[in-house]
């Protein structure tokens, strides 16, 4: 191709691989030197120090413990989800499989505060539990503890698990059970030796990502977790950098956590390649049937309970938002007098603050995402993906150290800018992730139509791609927006007092055991999340590709 | 004007471990096929000449103008491809009107040219269909009307009914001869079915492993294929390694003088069609290669007739017969005017 054409792919994502490049190796820099460089001198004293302190080596064993138990009990209620909904047909499999998404658009921190309104001691469950049988004493005192931990952990997690292997068991060659069935062996024998050894690295795949997720997982510790008792590495992070002001051993304690990390994505990858290898891409989709009376009744049971587990924290906080009581033992009656004092000071101002964030760093993201998607697919360079995804191997508390770091050299003026920044690196993965596949399922010929039948590469980028890419990038949009709203870990690194967000707003009302107000700043964070769904939902059925 | 619409000068391009050489030239209003096995480059010349592929070296000229190192876009090579690749984003009317648009014609003519190009593809009052409502066939139609729509100098086709079944197959080669004439419109038409080639072209290139085994007329194609790749790409025939046909023809009464092969004919492979071969129980008859005491080896039935597979002293001989040998033993003549000699690949 001649050079005035190729221009236009060869130049267009060089502006967003360099910002790319500085958002995320910069701030990483930055903390690495904090942790090997003490008055302008190379020392190893500060990370041998960190990874050989006793409190350092017991918060690292609670982490790993913590992260096993959450993925454990995760599987144990996503696998037999991934199992219905793969195996059976029923009404409402659309709206179970839609409900199981609501945990991956649900911040942290809204999660978290549904766990202290409905679980907690004088939560909706024990209130229930009470009247029901007439007890004294709120019989679940699960709050503020180890169980809480894992539970709000598996409760974000199990779509993981329910997710992936449902998919992988949709994918697996059903004439290899059928041929187990004709050879003799039973149903269950059928499922226990030729189907379910064909699902295991799926399930480990699922598994390495859930025990990521839960390893790196701060904003739940931090709130049910709290005490010393139960402070996982990312805690201790923020704790070090934040409270002891100790930049140094914040900066080893990452480099631990990412050691950590980078291992388990390593065999994250390792397990996904012999999970892809069990699926047979093309072939006709599993045949479904409809339970048995038996297994029917176990079937709507488990959905029951799953979107109990699903809807009631997040119906608890819509409800307490509007559960007023003039007094302490009052009755409690409806009142938006919350929902009316958001509109003034400082809750006001967080709204207007997450908006304008989320707004600014979802539109960096995307223009940054679409050059550096034109270039993935059209130099099919695994090596460029590769760096895209650089920024998911460091958890965003991390992250949110890096720019701590730049936002004590620069000085507070710049913390808002780099809040944007902050956000725009941890989006940026999810943005490639969302258009890549859409864009590189579009056949070749289309783009190669469009050249010969008299289209330069930038029309035929404007005028063919980008519109069929439209769906996609609406759906990575309010992918963004979701993520870059309900971000607290980075945003609570990095925020002086002088910015507030919504969730760290929530987080500081948790904190001084204001729940009500929470709980509304909670809900338009909940409305927002839903129209984002929303959003997804629609744009999923107007894809071309589907 | 000229009379050679495309010409290519020595045109390489060496992409990974294969490379093709070409070079040819079309005249204005012709339909040229390019047939040849997978792989062997007809996808690659598409992309060379559409300006997809920039050949490493070598001079591309399509109407007298030199297009080497020209965009796709300003080449006028309209490609119609396999997969339609129609724009899934746009109604039928809008991808037909897509070139237009791209030129700036006036949404009035834009209309006028979307509304003649569905009659000419034959589906008038298609022109607001969606893409996925259509079927393969129609998509096909929709595709090439819309490439007609750039107005190109050249229209390439690449394998366009290679995902069709072979019903619908017929009926589009028929309808895609008649279009291109019609319009006068020079062609070229890539495909893998040999059929295909020899019913629709003016002329065939049958291309192997990147190279032009033969350029010519389909009949010179198929009854003098210049090599023994074309002569068996291009249909059945039987390859017999001349020092077993030599024994045979000294059992026949051909005389050596009198044949029209080679002095070193025994280093030759002769070829012959399946329908030239004559099947007798015990047969004789002048200037014919006989072989004698063949062994039938499978019979299989192909609707209008037999196909067959006899054995002589080791080599298979294909025949042809309207009905089922009732021996099997025979004795195959062929007429040696029928016989081909191939020296080395390359007809004596």
């Amino acid at each position: 191709m001649s050079k005035k054409n190729s221009a236009f792919i060869t130049y267009a994502p060089y502006p967003a691989l360099i910002m790319l490049i500085a958002l995320f190796f910069i701030p990483l820099l930055l903390t690495l030197s904090q942790a090997f460089f003490k008055d302008g001198k190379l020392t190893f004293s500060i990370v041998s120090e960190a990874f050989s302190n006793p409190y350092n080596l017991k918060v690292l064993a609670f982490t790993f413990k913590q992260a096993i138990l959450s993925t454990l009990l995760s599987l144990l209620i996503g696998l037999p989800g991934a199992y219905i909904l793969a195996r059976f047909s029923f009404h409402g499999k659309k709206l179970l499989r839609a409900i199981c998404t609501v945990p991956f658009v649900l911040p942290p921190i809204l999660v978290v505060l549904g766990f202290v309104i409905f679980y907690g001691n004088s939560g909706f469950l024990n209130k229930l539990l009470m009247a029901l049988f007439n007890l004294s004493e709120p019989p679940l005192k699960i709050l503020y503890s180890f169980q809480a931990i894992i539970i709000a952990h598996s409760f974000y997690n199990f779509p993981v698990a329910m997710n992936m292997v449902s998919t992988a068991l949709e994918q697996l060659d059903e004439n290899c059970d059928k041929a187990s069935r004709t050879l003799g062996a039973s149903s269950l024998r059928t499922f226990l030796s030729v189907t379910l050894p064909r699902l295991i690295p799926s399930i480990l795949s699922a598994a390495t990502l859930i025990f990521l997720f839960c390893f790196t997982s701060f904003a739940v510790i931090l709130v049910l977790g709290g005490g010393p008792q139960f402070t996982t590495i990312e805690v201790e992070i923020y704790n070090q950098a934040k409270r002891s002001m100790n930049l140094g051993s914040a900066s080893a304690l990452s480099i631990m956590s990412m050691t950590v990390c980078i291992a388990f994505l390593a065999l994250n990858t390792i397990v996904q390649r012999h999970a892809a290898a069990q699926s047979r891409i093309g072939a006709t989709s599993l045949s479904t049937r409809r339970p048995r009376l038996g297994a029917r009744i176990l079937v709507v049971l488990y959905i029951v309970l799953l979107i109990l587990f699903v809807l009631a924290p997040i119906a608890s906080v819509l409800i307490r938002s509007v559960l007023s009581s003039s007094t302490r033992s009052g009755a409690k009656h409806i009142s938006f007098e919350l929902y009316r004092r958001l509109t003034q000071g400082s809750s006001l101002q967080a709204i207007a603050n997450s908006l304008t964030i989320a707004l600014a760093a979802s539109i960096v993201s995307i223009i940054m995402g679409l050059a550096l998607c034109i270039s993935i697919r059209r130099r099919r360079s695994p090596a460029l993906e590769i760096i895209c995804m650089l920024p998911m191997s460091i958890s965003t508390v991390i992250i949110g150290l890096g720019y701590y770091i730049i936002s004590r050299l620069s000085g507070q003026g710049m913390s808002y800018m780099l809040i944007v920044l902050a956000h725009v690196i941890i989006t940026l993965p999810f943005v490639i992730r969302t258009i890549m596949p859409i864009y590189r399922s579009m056949p070749e010929n289309i783009t190669n139509a469009a050249l010969t039948l008299g289209c330069t590469m930038k029309q035929a980028f404007l005028r063919i791609e980008l519109p069929l890419l439209r769906s996609a990038i609406l759906t990575s949009f309010s992918f963004a927006f979701a993520i870059s709203i309900g971000e607290m870990n980075a945003t609570l690194m990095l925020s002086s007092n002088t910015i507030q967000t919504i969730p760290v707003v929530i987080y500081r009302l948790i904190n001084s055991y204001n729940y009500q107000g929470a709980c509304a700043l909670g809900s338009i964070l909940i409305l927002v999340c839903f129209m984002v769904f929303l959003i997804s939902e629609a744009a999923k059925k107007r894809s071309p590709y589907a | 004007m000229p009379e050679e619409a495309l010409s290519l000068h020595d045109v390489c391009k060496t992409i990974d471990d294969f490379s093709i050489t070409l070079d040819f030239s079309i005249n204005h209003g012709e339909l040229v096929s390019i047939v040849g096995p997978s792989g062997c480059g007809k996808s690659t010349t598409i992309g060379l000449i559409s300006g997809l592929i920039t050949p490493d070296k070598g001079r591309i000229i399509i109407d007298s103008r030199d297009v080497t190192s020209e965009d796709p876009d300003k080449r006028s090579a309209a490609v119609v491809f396999q997969d339609y690749a129609l724009f899934p984003n746009m109604d039928t009317g809008r991808n037909i009107a897509f070139p237009m648009k791209i030129r700036h014609v006036q949404k009035s003519e834009r209309q006028k040219r979307v509304d003649e190009l569905l009659d000419t593809v034959r589906l008038p009052s298609f022109g607001k269909r969606r893409i996925n409502e259509l079927s393969g066939g129609e998509k096909q139609r929709i595709a090439l009307a819309r490439a007609l729509a750039a107005n190109p100098s050249i229209l390439l086709l690449d394998e366009p009914l290679s995902a069709l079944d072979a019903k619908l197959r017929k009926i589009l080669r028929r309808e895609i001869c008649r279009i291109q004439k019609e319009f006068g419109q020079t062609t070229i038409y890539v495909t893998h079915d040999q059929s295909e080639a020899l019913s629709m072209s003016d002329r065939i290139i049958v291309l192997n492993n990147g190279r032009i085994e033969q350029f010519d007329t389909p009949q010179k194609i198929f009854q003098r294929p210049a090599t023994l790749f074309t002569a068996q790409f291009m249909g059945e025939g039987t390859a017999i390694s001349g020092s077993v046909a030599e024994s045979a023809l000294r059992l026949s009464s051909v005389d050596f003088s009198q044949n029209r092969f080679s002095d070193t004919v025994e280093t030759s492979t002769l070829f012959f069609r399946p329908e030239d071969v004559q099947i007798a129980e015990s047969f004789s008859l002048c200037s014919t290669l006989q072989f004698d005491h063949c062994h039938l080896e499978s019979a299989d039935y192909e609707g209008s007739s037999w196909a067959l597979e006899y054995s002589y002293k080791g080599s298979t001989i294909l025949a042809a017969s309207k009905s089922k040998p009732e021996s099997s033993e025979a004795s195959l003549s062929i007429r040696t005017d029928r016989i081909l000699e191939y020296k080395d690949g390359i007809l004596v």
